[in-house]
């Protein structure tokens, strides 16, 4: 096969991880093919099992530098689910704005 | 890859396949000062938990799950996975470490007008505990408790009014770690949450495994009871070797 040009992006910024979009050029300068590869496996699927779940709250913050809080929320609310916590009045203002605060930045 | 000659170069993150060996390389060559920021860069961080696991685990886990078809991981234009998480001093040399998961803003000051002004630098080789006020009495008054138990505490009083929560058995991995995050009082205990060691290991090459084990032993707490202990004590500092595939126990 003929290959024409090929544009690999990398790393795509703005999200975390890395993330690269291979666009392989045909002759005539047109998209021939658009992939978008994640270019490393970190694995939290795997070793966030066997840990216990009052850790997660701070295992899994470090998925994303962009939306940490995100990550902690979810896994302190399944905390929360699990040993029958109820967050106050105060708690649950505190989380939103928390989580607003995710949003803005 | 072509990287531009520098003075400073600064690496965040762990090395996981051998794109990131390679660039961490090429890097070492064209800077001067190397710097590591952050605890993955420096010790293999959260990501080197992944170390408990072998890579074929790792890969079957992630591409065949039991609500999504199985598919082979794909191998065309993706650098192939190292066989674990390295710290980058593992396979560069590094000329400074700022740990830290995240890393203190005044720690990163600090370190960077030090280079400015030529000097040496590097963080006091002393424990969260040194740099900790909390009231200890060398004896726990209970058994470990599991982490989300909340610390018995008064909120309207600082540190000094607290009891030392290794010894309310709340497990804290302040014994076992570098002081630093904070210039005043550790960032986590401050919170009233337990240490969990992302500054890394007070000396190079110390092992919080053993001292954590001796630092619960003298108040009185089995280690041995402490669930998921592997992984707890090294839970910041997973390259090194300090994590790896262990044989599956028998149940």
């Amino acid at each position: 096969m003929k290959m024409g040009k090929k544009l690999i992006l990398s790393p795509v910024s703005r999200i975390e991880g890395h993330v690269q979009i291979n666009l392989d050029l045909d002759d005539g300068g047109n998209v021939a093919e658009c992939r978008t590869q994640v270019v490393n496996l970190r694995g939290f699927e795997r070793f966030c099992l066997g840990r216990p779940v009052e850790e997660m709250p701070r295992i899994t913050t470090s998925i994303c530098g962009v939306c940490p809080t995100s990550h902690h929320m979810a896994s302190a609310k399944v905390n929360d689910v699990i040993f029958g916590g109820r967050t106050n009045v105060r708690g649950k203002k505190v989380e939103r704005a928390h989580g607003g605060n995710t949003l803005c930045h | 890859m072509d990287l531009p000659e520098a003075d400073v170069g600064i690496i965040s993150g762990g090395v996981r396949t051998e794109e990131m060996k390679e660039l961490a390389k090429i890097m070492r060559d064209k800077v001067k000062i190397l710097i590591t920021l952050g605890s993955c860069a420096c010790f293999g961080g959260i990501p080197a938990l992944a170390n408990l696991s072998s890579k074929e685990d790792l890969l079957n886990t992630v591409y065949s799950t039991k609500t999504t078809d199985k598919t082979d991981p794909p191998s065309v234009e993706i650098p192939p996975l190292l066989d674990r998480v390295y710290a980058v001093d593992e396979i560069v040399k590094v000329d400074l470490k700022i740990p830290g998961c995240p890393p203190a803003p005044g720690v990163i000051a600090e370190a960077i007008t030090a280079l400015l002004e030529g000097k040496e630098w590097s963080l006091p080789e002393r424990s969260v505990c040194d740099q900790c006020g909390v009231i200890r009495e060398k004896k726990a008054k209970v058994a470990l408790k599991r982490a989300y138990e909340p610390a018995d505490f008064d909120p309207a009083q600082g540190l000094e009014a607290m009891r030392c929560l290794n010894e309310q058995g709340i497990l804290c991995l302040g014994p076992a770690t570098k002081a630093g995050c904070d210039p005043k009082e550790p960032r986590c205990v401050k919170a009233r949450m337990p240490c969990r060691g992302c500054f890394g290991p007070i000396r190079e090459g110390a092992k919080p495994m053993v001292d954590m084990m001796n630092a619960l032993t003298s108040v009185g707490l089995n280690p041995r009871e402490v669930e998921d202990r592997m992984a707890l004590f090294n839970r910041y500092i997973g390259g090194h070797n300090n994590l790896r595939v262990l044989p599956q126990k028998k149940r």
